[in-house]
């Protein structure tokens, strides 16, 4: 059964570049590109205005953002390699992370559902965690891995676990706990760009160049099914709040909604061939799931289901 | 690879010095001593120098031509003649002047004898005399040809026992003189060639310290070069020292030469002076950037160019100044770009574009093919080659200001790879060389402010080369159940195998970095359409080559230089 998606609203300016980072919470659309502020539209307002902007947020351009599940706290990492906290109430600057070059550049990061843990990984494989709850702000875990780049990492609900998805398609899943490695899943030889736990907690999805969506048991570390249907490199992965749907977003422009009970895709967005960077679901209001996407602009997609009020 | 030399130096300098500490104490740059000598010293030198042709004039002759060649000899002579005693020794017989570098290099080699005897110069014309036998073996060391390693060692074990005494005799650390005049390089060269006469009869070693830019064209992502000592020494410990301190008092003779005779070298041209000695292009390129950074002024004030590397084709003529003109619409080929002070007009016939190319193999697939011909406005090709000289540049900033016989302007494309270096390049062409800005050389008249980056770009990896519909259907079953993992599922593996498409390469740590430096030294710059790319690159970890188009090469010129003709730019 297919999903019917218009598009609600598009926001063209909203950057002078391509815009690579994306951080939905209930009152803010968080979005980061190559120029150096960071700016936060309205998500729950139909016109999406532009309601603050963090000024000159990462000098050379921001290219991941992440926000915890309680929408008070949001994250974000640099091209020059700096991460920086930001305080989603007050809409000030919460500091940043002050050694979190050391031992490895940092490029990808995720905040946990409460925000007061912040996960990071670092050019050279290096997966840590930190305490942001309140400065000094301590790094509580430090995983090693291969020495290969990360590109995603990502928190489970409660903050127990955590993964990391990697340049060679190498995919860890770590127990915060015991500060050892659950799972190393292999068989994905490409890189690994987007990796998230389903707000269960049971399932892990990822994504990445192998063009495949492929979704784990955490438990097992079996992989439980995959989701083809992409034709170029998938850069970005979200569950909807219920864990029912996965979005991603390709390469090629391309923007997908797949079903967890069918298993199918039930809609492919995207007129034009610009790189979609991020996708992700809107908190849930009513009983459609719209979603917002990235890349050369901000575009709100709004499900146009017959059991809604269309 | 000098300071790889300098640690061999400095291990066999230690046990020496072990010896030798409290006899003679090393002197560190006290320069202005040696260029205050007094005449009785030179007179002893030419003294002695004139004794030691006395003895055996033949015997000089094939030794010394790889090093000297008779022209410079005579400019050696010029140099003492004028430079220092005039008035003391007016009458040298041109024979016996044309032996004296001879003498500076076997005096150099038979001081330890003299040493051994006595430090008084005039004796040393026996020893001298002694010494003759050796002085073949000078030379074996300095001519790669001839490995004789017997000798090679006995002469090595003479250094170590008797050349204790560090002399430093130039001392180059000059910062900005890019504002003054050639002669001034002549100076300093002829004061450098006067100190030197003294150190040779006295106990020392010559050393000579520059200080030196890292990498004089491709430091672009610094802001200010990293600038070091260079120390060369001779006689030195190996006899590839040795060969070094000979290739570059080759260099500085031929620097004076060519100012002298107003002419101009290419580094090509010094390299084929003397093949033997030099043993590479890069070892005449390393010591000319060396020589013109340590004395803090441009190339061409040296009167060297590079090479000529960049290369040129399309419907242009170019008259030189000497009065011949280069057809640069040669069948299947491309013509050498010449220097620009060489370039007297241009005269641009049927072309309004100008494209300009990173890769020589795409420059010469275009050429050969006669491609350009049939691409929309039948664009002149210039390829620099990756980094492009200062000649290539310059004559893209000199068809920038020319109109073609229609009178028109040109419009400007530059065709890179997708990568930071690509970029880097393109961002060369277009705003003129920043490394050369910060060591005090100001070319802004190579800049081409009106270039566009016509690709290869991000989007025409996805339009150009399919990222593949195939890929997914590349599965594979491994089939292989690895049973050293108990989390192995027990049935079936999915093994995705599939590589990227051809060209595309996974961006480095280096390339990363590069990226990361440009962004850096870029982030005032207000066109922001390359660092975009830079940031693209970083995220997606891909770069691309040229060669990502393989033959839709033609297809793709055409389309997009035939869109910017019609407003469409991409």
């Amino acid at each position: 059964m297919s999903k019917q998606y218009l598009t609600a609203h598009t926001i063209d300016n909203a950057h002078e570049s391509s815009i690579y980072a994306l951080g939905v919470t209930a009152g803010y659309t968080l979005t980061g590109s190559g120029s150096s502020a960071i700016k936060l539209h309205s998500t729950e307002d139909a016109t999406h205005p532009l309601v603050h902007t963090f000024i000159d947020a990462h000098k050379l351009g921001c290219h991941h953002i992440s926000v915890s599940k309680t929408g008070n706290r949001a994250i974000s990492a640099g091209f020059e390699g700096s991460v920086k906290i930001w305080d989603l109430e007050n809409l000030e600057a919460n500091g940043e992370i002050p050694e979190a070059n050391k031992g490895g550049q940092v490029w990808a990061i995720a905040l946990s559902a409460d925000g007061s843990r912040c996960l990071t990984g670092s050019h050279n494989g290096r997966v840590k965690i930190w305490n942001i709850d309140k400065e000094p702000f301590l790094q509580l875990r430090d995983y090693e891995t291969k020495n290969i780049f990360t590109l995603c990492v990502d928190f489970n609900t409660d903050g127990r676990l955590a993964a990391s998805g990697h340049e060679n398609g190498g995919v860890y899943i770590f127990n915060n706990e015991t500060g050892r490695m659950l799972h190393s899943l292999t068989g994905l030889m490409k890189p690994v760009r987007s990796i998230s736990f389903s707000p269960s907690g049971k399932l892990l999805a990822v994504c990445g160049d192998f063009q495949v969506v492929a979704v784990y048991d955490v438990h097992s570390g079996e992989q439980v099914f995959n989701f083809t249907g992409h034709t170029s490199w998938v850069f970005s992965i979200g569950w909807s709040e219920t864990g029912q749907y996965l979005v991603t977003s390709s390469f090629d422009g391309k923007t997908k909604i797949w079903s967890m009970d069918s298993r199918t895709c039930v809609t492919t967005l995207g007129e034009s061939n610009q790189p979609i960077f991020r996708a992700s679901f809107l908190p849930k209001i009513g009983s459609g799931e719209n979603l917002v996407t990235v890349g050369p602009a901000i575009t709100y997609y709004r499900e146009a289901s017959g059991a809604g009020t269309g | 690879m000098s300071s790889i030399l300098e640690d061999q130096y400095d291990f066999d300098l230690s046990k020496v010095i072990e010896l030798y500490q409290n006899q003679t104490p090393i002197k560190d740059d006290d320069g202005s001593e040696y260029f205050g000598w007094s005449d009785e010293d030179a007179a002893a030198v030419d003294d002695g120098d004139t004794n030691i042709a006395l003895i055996d004039e033949s015997q000089f002759l094939d030794l010394t031509t790889p090093i000297f060649t008779s022209t410079t000899e005579a400019d050696i002579s010029g140099t003492i003649a004028t430079g220092i005693n005039e008035d003391i020794l007016p009458p040298i017989q041109t024979d016996t002047i044309s032996k004296l570098p001879a003498g500076y290099e076997t005096t150099s080699v038979q001081l330890p004898s003299t040493t051994q005897i006595s430090s008084e110069i005039p004796q040393s014309v026996t020893t001298a005399a002694a010494e003759t036998s050796i002085d073949p073996t000078t030379d074996s060391t300095i001519d790669p040809q001839i490995p004789e390693l017997d000798i090679e060692s006995r002469l090595h074990k003479m250094f170590l026992e008797n050349r204790e005494d560090e002399t430093v005799s130039i001392t180059w650390g000059e910062s900005d003189n890019s504002s003054r005049p050639s002669a001034w390089v002549l100076e300093k060269i002829d004061e450098v060639f006067a100190a030197w006469l003294d150190v040779i009869d006295s106990k020392g070693k010559l050393v000579v310290k520059l200080k030196v830019c890292e990498k004089m064209v491709l430091r672009s992502s610094r802001n200010q070069p990293r600038r070091f000592w260079r120390t060369l020494v001779y006689p030195g410990p190996s006899p590839r020292d040795n060969q070094r301190f000979g290739a570059f008092v080759r260099v500085l003779e031929l620097v004076r030469e060519a100012i002298k005779l107003d002419k101009i070298y290419t580094k090509r041209d010094i390299y084929y002076k003397d093949i033997a000695l030099f043993g590479s292009q890069q070892t005449v390129d390393k010591l000319v950037d060396d020589i013109a950074s340590a004395l803090g002024v441009p190339r061409r004030s040296l009167h060297i160019t590079a090479a000529a590397k960049g290369l040129i084709c399309g419907d242009l003529s170019i008259f030189k100044t000497d009065g011949s003109i280069i057809n640069c619409n040669i069948e299947g080929e491309g013509v050498l770009i010449p220097s620009s002070t060489d370039i007297k007009k241009v005269e641009i016939r049927d072309s309004d574009t100008v494209l300009i190319i990173e890769k020589e193999a795409i420059f010469r697939t275009l050429a050969e093919s006669g491609d350009w011909k049939r691409l929309p406005g039948r664009p002149i090709l210039v390829c620099g080659k990756g980094y492009p000289d200062i000649a290539t540049r310059e004559l893209a900033h000199f068809l920038y200001l020319t109109k073609s016989l229609a009178g028109q302007y040109l419009d400007f494309y530059c065709l890179v790879d997708y990568d930071p270096h690509g970029l880097d390049i393109y961002t060369m062409y277009k705003n003129g060389s920043l490394s050369s800005r910060s060591t005090g050389m100001f070319y802004e008249q190579m800049a081409v402010p009106a270039l566009r980056h016509l690709g290869v770009k991000f989007c025409d990896i996805l339009e150009y080369c399919s990222v593949d519909g195939s890929m997914s259907q590349t599965i594979e079953d491994s089939g292989v159940i690895s049973t050293d993992n108990g989390e192995e599922p027990r049935s079936k593996r999915l093994r995705y195998t599939s590589s990227p498409p051809q060209g595309l390469l996974p961006m480095t740590a280096h390339d990363r970095a590069k990226a990361v430096s440009m962004l850096q030294r870029d982030r005032n710059t207000v066109a922001a359409e390359h660092t975009d790319d830079l940031r693209k690159l970083l995220f997606v970890g891909y770069k691309a080559e040229i060669q990502v188009l393989g033959d839709q090469l033609v297809r793709y010129l055409d389309e997009k230089l035939g869109g910017q003709r019609i407003g469409l730019a991409s």
